[in-house]
């Protein structure tokens, strides 16, 4: 008799067939997060169309610095989860589930915060590359951190345990790296440079 | 307090946790990069290096990327 899986919808299927269903589901996901990724990777081209490589002197380094800390660790905290929830551990892949949505709202904060004190306009070449790209990233934090926050709701029953049960999950983690790997890149692009 | 559960969730996480120091330390060298050098071609170029090794290893270690070609098994 072949081994079943039983979907977090609560459908039994035959194994192998979940299997498949989360290969197919993972290369869709990437597709679109390379779609997604030319998308960022336009904004920082025109970044340096616009406004050469020059950042703006009033830029706060140091807050930089902090939410692009932030970011990395709760990049840390949402890999904790996801394992914790493939090897069964509900309970600690619920609590960095949390954890990852705390930071990603105190990241969102920081870049709102540097937005208030940003001594440049939008209607200046450089302005208009850090808000844009700021906004947009901003934008898929706080997508991000709403993926997450269902993932906890949803995961208080102890569904998404082991096997091809964890995919919703590793879906929105994987989404929530891939905010960070474009941040990886936009940090420096706006920061950074001289 | 959540605790982990097996040895080899133990080992899954130490590896999450020295891939974050690695890319914690990448991120200070960025930083300490920046705020010395005054060659902005030399600057480019290894913050450019630094951010691809960053990506690199979030892909890799992170968001599992061989499971694409490897399947499910990979971990």
């Amino acid at each position: 008799m072949a081994a079943t899986a039983t979907l977090p919808h609560g459908h039994e299927v035959d194994a192998s067939h979940a299997a498949r269903r989360v290969r197919i589901n993972r290369f869709g996901l990437w597709l679109f997060l390379a779609s997604d990724g030319a998308l960022f990777a336009l904004f920082a081209a025109s970044r340096f169309y616009i406004a050469g490589t020059a950042i703006s002197p009033h830029l706060n380094q140091l807050l930089g610095l902090g939410i692009t800390s932030l970011l990395l660790l709760s990049s840390f905290t949402a890999y904790r989860a996801e394992t914790a929830f493939t090897y069964g551990n509900t309970s600690h892949g619920r609590a960095m589930l949390l954890a990852t949505v705390l930071m990603g709202f105190m990241f969102f904060g920081g870049v709102v915060y540097e937005w208030s004190i940003a001594e440049f306009s939008p209607s200046e070449a450089y302005g208009t590359a850090f808000f844009s790209m700021t906004g947009m990233h901003a934008f898929h934090v706080v997508t991000g951190v709403f993926f997450l926050l269902l993932m906890w709701a949803r995961s208080g029953d102890g569904k998404f345990t082991g096997g091809t049960n964890v995919w919703p999950i590793t879906a929105a983690v994987i989404y929530w790296h891939f905010v960070d790997v474009v941040w990886v890149f936009f940090y420096p692009t706006l920061y950074l440079l001289k | 307090m959540s605790t982990l559960n097996s040895a080899a969730e133990q080992v899954a996480q130490r590896r999450g946790l020295m891939v974050f120091l690695a890319l914690a330390v990448l991120t200070v060298i960025e930083y300490i990069v920046a705020v010395s050098l005054d060659s902005v071609p030399v600057l480019v170029t290894l913050l450019v290096i630094a951010a691809g090794a960053k990506c690199w290893a979030i892909t890799v270690y992170f968001m599992h990327i061989s499971k694409l070609w490897r399947g499910e098994e990979a971990h």
